[in-house]
């Protein structure tokens, strides 16, 4: 329980959340910017939030993955990642109008299906964390107990014996 | 890993991919063109019938992607010469996924609602009429909604464009009045033209009606000749567009 926890598997896990949800993404943005002109006008900021709710969402992956499964600590850490990534998203949708002009017709489109879909995706991916700690509580309630039993054994034997104290005695 | 954790993981991967492939199926038809609403190029076809001015312009709706076309709404807003308006609202529904339908949409004034000057300039010159069409509509359960607008200036042909009264001449007991013009109207025109003379203290002194046809695109050039029983002053001429029972009056004077 007391070893050393490496940091090295939530570095990772930042990173390739941050790769996704950062450079993947404003590298779409980017993309469609320069290559559909008529397109520019659709995105208002859109880049910062990109980088900063995106890199909100890497670090509280990192986080999560630094505990471990049936702590509270994690359970808390991964509803705020799946939080943050809700936020990441309304945070994309208020800073895009999609509006585009195409032979004289002004074309204006939104998405309240599909954003509903990715919100309901995104509640049932914060429910995981829940149901994660749910299950794995007792694994690690039986975890403690088994390490406690331990140490007091360990305890126990690494105690002198007053017995044989009295018995050096007598020599 | 618990296989409940496991279940529950394949399970959330499953729904993003089912949304993801639900938008592509989605955005895709539009990308490639299979989606498309495109004006009908005859532009307007007008027609003043039953004491109604009505207009009709067409719209071809191809949905030829894989998904349906759900609460589709055209709104349309007609307006010449500022006093001229019309506005209305067609609700064309549903167009089912590999459906190509031609949508008519017409909208129509009772000519009672139009201003007399306005009456007059339409039947007499051609004008500029401009057509503003909003539609909306979404697919299926509102996954994507869309807007589109797009505004149009289409031409109104007048039926007696560049009419031309002359002057009132008089002679043998004969009152005469030239009247010439040019049918810019789609359709044929049935008018009567109806000419009334007064002498000089307005007392009718004699006066005529005369029915004619035009067809489309055709000059008309006719005097109307009326006997007197004195000499005139000045003719009243009332031209009256038969189907659309539209008239207006002009003074012509010796």
């Amino acid at each position: 329980m007391n070893e050393e926890k490496s940091i090295l598997k939530p570095i990772l896990v930042g990173i390739i959340y941050f790769l996704v949800f950062v450079v993947l993404v404003a590298g779409i943005i980017i993309f469609v910017k320069s290559s559909f002109p008529e397109l520019k006008g659709v995105f208002h900021g859109t880049l910062t939030y990109v980088v900063l709710l995106g890199s909100l969402v890497a670090v509280m992956a990192a986080v999560t993955s630094y505990f471990d499964k049936g702590t509270k600590t994690r359970m808390f850490f991964g509803l705020s990642k799946a939080g943050s990534m809700i936020l990441f998203h309304l945070g994309i949708y208020h800073s895009m109008d999609i509006t585009i002009e195409r032979r004289d017709v002004m074309i204006g489109v939104d998405y309240p299906g599909m954003r509903s879909l990715v919100i309901l995706l995104l509640v049932l991916y914060a429910a995981y964390f829940v149901f994660e700690y749910l299950l794995h509580k007792g694994e690690k309630e039986e975890e403690i107990e088994t390490y406690e039993e331990t140490r007091t054994r360990r305890e126990r034997i690494s105690e002198p014996s007053e017995v044989r104290d009295d018995q050096s005695q007598w020599k | 890993m618990k296989w409940p954790l496991v279940a529950y993981r394949i399970g959330l991967v499953i729904f993003l991919v089912a949304i993801l492939l639900i938008a592509a199926m989605a955005v895709m038809p539009v990308l490639e063109g299979d989606v498309s609403v495109e004006r009908d190029q005859e532009g307007i076809d007008w027609s003043l019938e039953n004491e109604t001015f009505t207009g009709e312009a067409s719209v071809w709706i191809n949905n030829s992607g894989y998904l349906d076309f759900e609460k589709i709404v055209f709104d349309l807003h007609v307006e010449a010469l500022e006093d001229f308006q019309v506005e209305t609202t067609h609700k064309v529904g549903k167009i089912s996924a590999g459906e190509d339908r031609k949508i008519d949409l017409t909208f129509s004034k009772k000519i009672s609602e139009i201003p007399d000057d306005v009456k007059t300039h339409l039947l007499r010159h051609d004008t500029e009429v401009n057509m503003s069409v909003d539609m909306s509509g979404q697919y299926s359960y509102a996954l994507f909604t869309f807007t589109a607008e797009r505004d149009d200036v289409f031409h109104w042909g007048a039926p007696f464009y560049d009419l031309t009264i002359s002057d009132l001449s008089y002679s043998d007991g004969e009152g005469m009045v030239d009247v010439s013009f040019e049918n810019h109207y789609r359709g044929e025109l049935d008018f009567t033209v109806t000419v009334e003379l007064f002498n000089s203290q307005g007392g009718n002194v004699g006066s005529t009606t005369e029915s004619y046809t035009v067809p489309s695109g055709s000059s008309f050039d006719e005097t109307v000749s009326v006997e007197l029983t004195e000499e005139p002053e000045y003719a009243v001429v009332t031209f009256e567009e038969e189907k659309s029972g539209m008239e207006f009056q002009e003074e012509v004077y010796r």
